[in-house]
């Protein structure tokens, strides 16, 4: 969670009335992450990623995008009694009537959802923000940042924020609600991380909404010993 | 002739000692109190030891009489979980992982790698093994109360061992109805039932309803079962202080207060005017079983230190300890040690080690200064990124580290910027060195390195050395003249 809100520099979510004006959108969006980092070591690091995200009114679930062959490597290690894999199992994160946030693991191969109880998001990483689950940022923080010039998508404006400790920039699509690209680099250059999204469908097009509550429901603790 | 002499006296006198000794071991404890906390491996206990008495101080556990040093493995693991390591304990057999008190060709998988276990029952089948008596069953066929208590949920992996035989520790459903009196799985070895029975989470006693995140499959409700079968239901500390503690008193307790955690909340985030501390049950449990004229064996379990360690998050795992050095206190303050032998020790360790090299007095929650440049004014110190990092660390672990918005367990090619984060804060998870692409969120694993024991009161001159986890079985019996 500390490391969510350093990332974001504190983008911690806001109220229930911001959450309920997005709760609206269908659509799915190609996310991409990319950090790079120069250690005193002088060694270049970079990593990469990207998932799918899948917004269907008040709930997202986030599917890791897998190389075919990592995906092949990888099927039949991917879940025990007592463990499953946490980087490929789908997250479902709901917004509930009452403004609380749900955080669940959906196994489709077991059919088994794993409940995550509010007291261990932070155990797997979750913020517990569904304005960052739905929109990547929230978009309160542009309140501390300067507005720029327009992005080169319609529809896209940059925000730009200069700190002590370096820079920040979000191009904000706010049409969609959506944060299109992320960037956060330090003060002397050796280090930046990079989100960005797009559009891939104007419908949320993932059986796991209707599947998921026919699933066999399980605990966060049930995997552990 | 007197040098002879003196020689032959001298012999006398040692055998006279080595006699005592072991006379003095065998029955010499009436009552026996195993306190056991889950994962609570050496680094766990200095830490703690540290953040609530400094590094000169002492918990509660540390001031006992004897320390000797345990061996955890199971019958197939270097590492082992709580179900062998428990029943090792409880039994004196060293079983595989994942098997609760039977013996040691019993296996938690068929041939095909598939457990035995349907949802939350069991499908263990005739032949997988046979029960193995825990310390706990002798006890009450000599007549003794017997309780048990933890903070995890009442059919977990420790306290299941103490009181249920099962090829699978998932078979929770089947673990609970073991205790039920008049219940077709019930383990008769229990006679009429263990006197105290408290843990968290009710939802493997009955039927779900209402806000229940889960339930039994099988519809039936094990807590009117035990009623019927004359247990007090207690459900939080109000209804738990009004049950009675005279002679022959049956409490079964389930704390629902954590809602859907599966257990009972941590101590960090305990409600105190609903839910109970370990120490107040293990209170409780004493003031019942000690009404019994033959002696009690109650096992107390701090079942939640485990799982703040298996979610990298030092702080939890550090005050639930200390709750359950409070509870050890408890004890202690409540008991005759000349008859009472009380035992204190861990099922296995964690991956969490101290970094670098902190000045006396660092906070042990925070980031790692140093002993010299903290005199000159230098903060904290910095790896070779320039970042710094915190005391504790854990070796293993998944979950953090991520920059996903929906979380995940994505591993950035640069570390947290910690330098304006309170890493002191309950929230706050710690760093871990190998990242599990296939791991559970936040399951960082178990380690395999030895666990203290320590022991004071009748009968704890056997506990000494450093011993196979199996050996404190025979201890216990010994002490208790079985």
């Amino acid at each position: 969670m500390k490391i969510n809100k350093s990332f974001f520099l504190g983008l911690i979510l806001s109220g229930a009335v911001v959450c309920a004006a997005f709760a609206q959108d269908n659509a799915a969006y190609k996310v991409e992450h990319y950090s790079i980092s120069i250690g005193r070591d002088g060694v270049t690091r970079q990593t990469s990623y990207s998932e799918t995200l899948y917004r269907n009114g008040s709930q997202v679930i986030y599917v890791r995008n897998l190389p075919a062959n990592v995906s092949k490597r990888d099927k039949h290690e991917r879940h025990d009694e007592r463990h499953f894999d946490s980087t490929l199992t789908p997250q479902l994160i709901t917004l509930k009537k009452n403004g609380e946030v749900d955080f669940t693991y959906l196994d489709p191969d077991n059919k088994i959802r794993i409940e995550v109880p509010k007291v261990e998001f932070n155990t797997v990483g979750f913020s517990g923000s569904w304005v960052n689950s739905f929109s990547l940022v929230d978009p309160m923080i542009f309140k501390k940042m300067i507005k720029k010039e327009p992005g080169s998508k319609p529809n896209t404006v940059w925000y730009e924020q200069v700190t002590d400790r370096g820079l920040t920039r979000i191009l904000w699509d706010e049409k969609n609600k959506i944060a299109s690209v992320v960037e956060v680099s330090n003060k002397d250059g050796s280090m930046k991380n990079r989100s960005s999204s797009e559009l891939i469908s104007l419908s949320s097009n993932n059986p796991l909404f209707t599947q998921a509550n026919t699933f066999t429901s399980k605990v966060i603790s049930d995997y552990r010993d | 002739m007197k040098k002879f002499n003196l020689n032959y006296v001298a012999a006398g006198l040692l055998g006279m000692t080595l006699f005592a000794s072991v006379a003095n071991a065998a029955g010499e404890a009436k009552n026996i109190i195993f306190f056991l906390g889950d994962g609570m491996g050496p680094t766990t206990i200095t830490a703690a030891r540290i953040y609530q008495y400094g590094e000169a101080g002492s918990l509660n556990m540390e001031k006992l009489k004897r320390t000797a040093r345990i061996k955890t493995y199971s019958n197939d693991a270097q590492t082992a979980d709580s179900a062998p390591t428990m029943a090792a304990y409880m039994t004196g057999v060293r079983m595989n992982n994942e098997v609760i008190s039977m013996t040691s060709d019993t296996k938690a998988y068929d041939a095909n790698g598939a457990p035995f276990t349907s949802g939350r029952n069991s499908t263990c089948v005739t032949g997988n093994g046979t029960p193995v008596p825990t310390i706990l069953e002798t006890a009450i066929s000599k007549g003794k109360a017997t309780g048990v208590v933890t903070t995890a949920r009442l059919t977990h992996a420790t306290p299941a061992a103490t009181y249920s035989h099962i090829c699978n520790r998932n078979g929770e459903n089947d673990i609970a109805a073991q205790t039920v009196p008049g219940n077709a799985k019930f383990n008769k070895a229990l006679g009429n039932g263990v006197d105290v029975l408290m843990g968290g989470d009710s939802t493997y006693w009955q039927p779900k309803t209402g806000a229940m995140y889960n339930g039994r499959s099988d519809s039936v409700n094990l807590i009117t079962a035990m009623q019927s079968a004359g247990y007090n239901y207690v459900s939080d500390l109000t209804t738990l202080n009004a049950a009675p503690v005279t002679a022959g008193t049956k409490i079964l307790g389930l704390f629902d207060q954590a809602g859907s955690q599966g257990h009972m909340s941590y101590e960090a985030d305990r409600d105190a005017t609903k839910e109970p501390s370990l120490a107040q049950m293990t209170k409780k449990a004493i003031d019942i079983l000690s009404k019994n004229t033959n002696g009690y064996f109650l096992m107390v379990e701090g079942g939640r230190i485990d799982h703040a360690l298996h979610g990298t998050n030092a702080y939890r795992a550090l005050t639930d300890t200390i709750a359950f050095d409070n509870a050890v206190k408890v004890a202690l303050d409540s008991v005759d040690l000349s008859n009472t032998l009380i035992v204190v020790t861990a099922d296995h360790d964690h991956t969490m080690t101290f970094n670098g090299y902190p000045s006396l007095g660092n906070p042990i929650l925070g980031k790692a200064d140093n002993y010299v440049n903290v005199k000159k004014g230098i903060p904290a110190l910095s790896s070779g990124d320039k970042l710094p990092y915190t005391t504790l660390v854990f070796g293993n672990g998944s979950g953090n580290g991520n920059f996903t918005a929906g979380g995940g367990a994505s591993r950035l090619s640069t570390r947290a910027d910690l330098t304006s984060i309170d890493t002191t804060t309950k929230d706050f998870n710690q760093e871990y060195g190998v990242q599990f692409a296939g791991a559970s969120a936040g399951s960082e694993t178990h380690g395999g390195g030895d666990v203290m024991l320590f022991s004071t009161g009748a009968g704890s001159s056997l506990f000494k050395g450093t011993v196979d986890n199996t050996k404190v079985y025979g201890f216990m019996k010994s002490a208790f003249g079985f």
